[in-house]
């Protein structure tokens, strides 16, 4: 028996467009109907209605879950940020030249840097394989990535601010001889 | 009053369709093939497919899949059938049309 072979780009951007869990059994059936002497404009409707049903339910799906990734790694970065400048105003109170300001902004931007990268590459290796992932398990290897770089920078910055030497002034004590010697 | 999911005019005909005993194997295309011939109204597979998803996200349907086919192109059917609670509430959403219906002379083709 001759299988009629159905329009391949429908076909194809049903099984690009559409979550594989929902397309394959779709896929069979539109096979399975378009061998009872369905046209191809028969194909192509129920695949712009399937693309319209579900694609569009997807997508806006993933923009949500980007959406709230987004929000999600902006609040770690505050957060990092809000305490990269509390360590090195702890920190001026010893040195007066405060060198963790700077040292600390440029930890944030390779923190950020790092974690974006992983995140792309997350993403990248994802789109190559074209998995259909189970809710939840992206945010959480991305949150984690993003909550090892920002421990692992900061603590780096931790340690090393309190090694670094540092010649404490005294204010109160320069200001107080200035005054004596008036 | 406890809190009951309703269903959609599609989601009771594809569930009543798979509630009938015939329907024993029901997948995409048979219950496609059943709501067309009952109704008179071609009815897309995707729009099927997009309400048994629901009617399962409500418990009222199981799925299972079967061995892949030659005739559909190597893809396996998902066959699908009512859960208890999916026959308990078709026989209420049943009884509640009829309930709401009786007394209607239009619905029975005489003047109001």
């Amino acid at each position: 028996m001759t299988m009629r072979e159905p329009p391949r780009l429908a076909a194809w951007l049903l099984q690009r467009l559409v979550a594989s869990a929902r397309s394959q059994p779709l896929l069979g059936d539109l096979f399975e109907e378009y061998q009872t002497g369905r046209t191809s404009a028969w194909y192509w409707r129920e695949t712009i209605v399937a693309l319209l049903l579900f694609a569009g339910r997807e997508a806006l799906g993933h923009l949500r879950h980007r959406g709230g990734l987004v929000i999600l790694r902006l609040v770690a970065q505050f957060g990092l940020l809000i305490w990269l400048i509390a360590l090195s105003e702890s920190y001026r109170q010893r040195c007066p030249s405060p060198p963790l300001l700077l040292n600390g902004s440029i930890l944030l931007l390779a923190c950020t840097a790092f974690a974006e990268a992983a995140t792309a590459l997350l993403d990248w290796r994802r789109s190559l394989l074209r998995a259909d992932r189970p809710a939840g398990r992206p945010l959480f290897l991305r949150l984690s990535v993003v909550a090892f770089a920002a421990i692992g920078f900061s603590g780096g910055a931790v340690t090393w601010a309190s090694t670094t030497s540092c010649a404490p002034v005294s204010h109160t004590a320069t200001h107080d001889t200035a005054i004596n010697r008036h | 009053m406890p809190k009951r999911e309703y269903l959609g005019q599609l989601e009771l005909m594809v569930l009543l369709t798979v509630a009938r005993p015939s329907a024993r194997d029901a997948y995409g295309v048979s219950i496609a093939r059943e709501i067309a011939s009952s109704s008179g109204r071609q009815v897309a597979l995707a729009s099927v497919y997009a309400a048994l998803e629901r009617l399962e996200r409500k418990g009222f349907v199981v799925s299972s899949l079967g061995e892949p086919l030659v005739a559909r192109g190597g893809k396996a059917r998902t066959y699908f059938r009512p859960t208890p609670a999916g026959v308990r509430e078709a026989r209420e959403t049943h009884a509640t049309l009829m309930r709401l219906s009786d007394g209607l002379p239009r619905l029975k083709g005489q003047p109001a």
